[in-house]
């Protein structure tokens, strides 16, 4: 018989390669793990998105001082969106992510919309 | 004549989307290959392509007649990664690390991209000439380079972090530009400093430095997120081409040097970190 008609007899579902019969000790204690639930159950607890200013610092030469970081066109300082959580009473940062790129893509959005619309 | 690195960046606010549509070279950039009057030899090589997009996945290409074929050349794809935090996968790279394509004299070179609606998209590329005319640009080899770190000076060792906070322009082109000893003043008068690479402390697509040692022309520093990319660009670059591709700069022109940097985001005040090796004597290349 050909390769390609081997393959093609094959069920498509079937496992290429040798598979052992489960031993006695494993059909007792399965280790396969079971299907994750559908929903998980627990305590819930509610995340928010905060718009947090960077007050990270660099030193001007110039002038000679340690100053704040700010945007040399806008003058304005960098901000982070951050996912925050409060667990056990502490705000725990989950995830950050830089303003200027969701902002962007926010606008951007209203321009779509905006060009839709019209 | 010697060697020049450089390179041009192309981008548009608001794309049409839907199909392929030109990008325009930033500010002081041309899409046009320099004329070296030798139309058949190469007039340079593009090293690297790098591509950006603000909120969403797109193509690029970038044609000519000469290079590719007329209608899309070489044509990549940009991954938007929404999960990266503060990262949305600007920049990527486009290019095979070692492989490098001719462009000819006097060429204008298309760069295109096919996006969504209202994003804002740029891509850019860096050239190296290996005959510029007029080139004053002071580039070193891997070789040089790497036994001057290993050797030091007078038993120290002098490789240097310069820190520059640099903010990309807030509609796609370049940004105001930044003196290299504006925010870290420390490199030795006199002394020649070979800038090994760089990190950041958030992803920009594209740096620039310019200034007297490089012939003012701006050689790129894509800001990849992941500092293995960065922290030895120039060493990895020249490594790989067998060629000088590592920039010289003297300390005495540390006010006229200047960063600058641009991205399709606008992602605010970005720190730089220059590495910079200390020569030992004067790079006469």
């Amino acid at each position: 018989m050909s390769e390609q008609q081997n393959e093609q007899t094959q069920p498509v579902a079937a496992p290429g390669g040798p598979q052992d019969e489960p031993t006695t000790q494993q059909a007792e204690n399965p280790a396969t793990a079971t299907a994750p639930p559908a929903e998980i159950a627990g305590e819930e607890i509610p995340v928010r998105l905060v718009r947090v200013e960077d007050t990270s610092r660099h030193w001007n030469v110039a002038k000679g001082i340690w100053e704040q970081v700010t945007h040399a066109e806008t003058g304005e300082p960098n901000y982070s969106y951050a996912l925050v959580g409060t667990v056990d009473g502490v705000d725990v940062e989950l995830a950050s992510w830089n303003a200027g790129r969701i902002d962007t893509r926010v606008a951007s959005i209203k321009r779509a919309n905006q060009s839709s619309g019209a | 004549m010697a060697a020049l690195l450089t390179c041009v960046n192309a981008f548009k606010q608001s794309l049409s989307g839907g199909s392929f549509e030109a990008l325009s070279a930033a500010t002081k950039d041309s899409l046009q290959v320099v004329s070296t009057g030798d139309p058949n030899t190469p007039a340079g090589w593009i090293e690297e392509v790098w591509a950006g997009n603000s909120a969403h996945k797109m193509e690029w290409d970038i044609f000519s007649q000469r290079f590719g074929d007329n209608q899309n050349g070489l044509r990549g794809e940009f991954m938007f990664n929404p999960t990266m935090s503060g990262a949305d996968g600007v920049p990527q790279l486009g290019l095979p690390r070692t492989l490098d394509i001719p462009v000819w004299s006097a060429d204008t070179l298309n760069v295109q991209v096919n996006g969504t609606a209202s994003d804002n998209a740029n891509v850019g590329y860096q050239i190296y000439y290996q005959n510029f005319q007029g080139s004053e640009q002071r580039l070193a080899p891997y070789s040089m380079v790497e036994s001057a770190v290993r050797t030091g000076i007078a038993g120290n060792s002098r490789v240097l972090g310069i820190e520059v906070t640099v903010t990309p322009g807030t509609t796609g082109n370049y940004g105001t530009a930044v003196a290299l000893n504006a925010n870290d003043d420390r490199l030795q008068a006199d002394f020649d400093y070979a800038l090994l690479g760089y990190t950041c402390d958030q992803p920009v697509l594209c740096f620039g430095i310019s200034g007297p040692d490089t012939g003012q022309y701006r050689i790129p520093m894509p800001g990849h997120w992941d500092a293995r990319h960065t922290a030895d660009w120039f060493l990895q670059s020249s490594r790989w081409r067998n060629g000088p591709r590592v920039p010289i700069i003297n300390a005495n022109n540390k006010g006229q040097t200047f960063l600058d940097a641009i991205d399709p985001a606008n992602p605010g005040a970005t720190k730089l970190a220059l590495y910079f090796a200390q020569l030992p004597q004067k790079f006469q290349g």
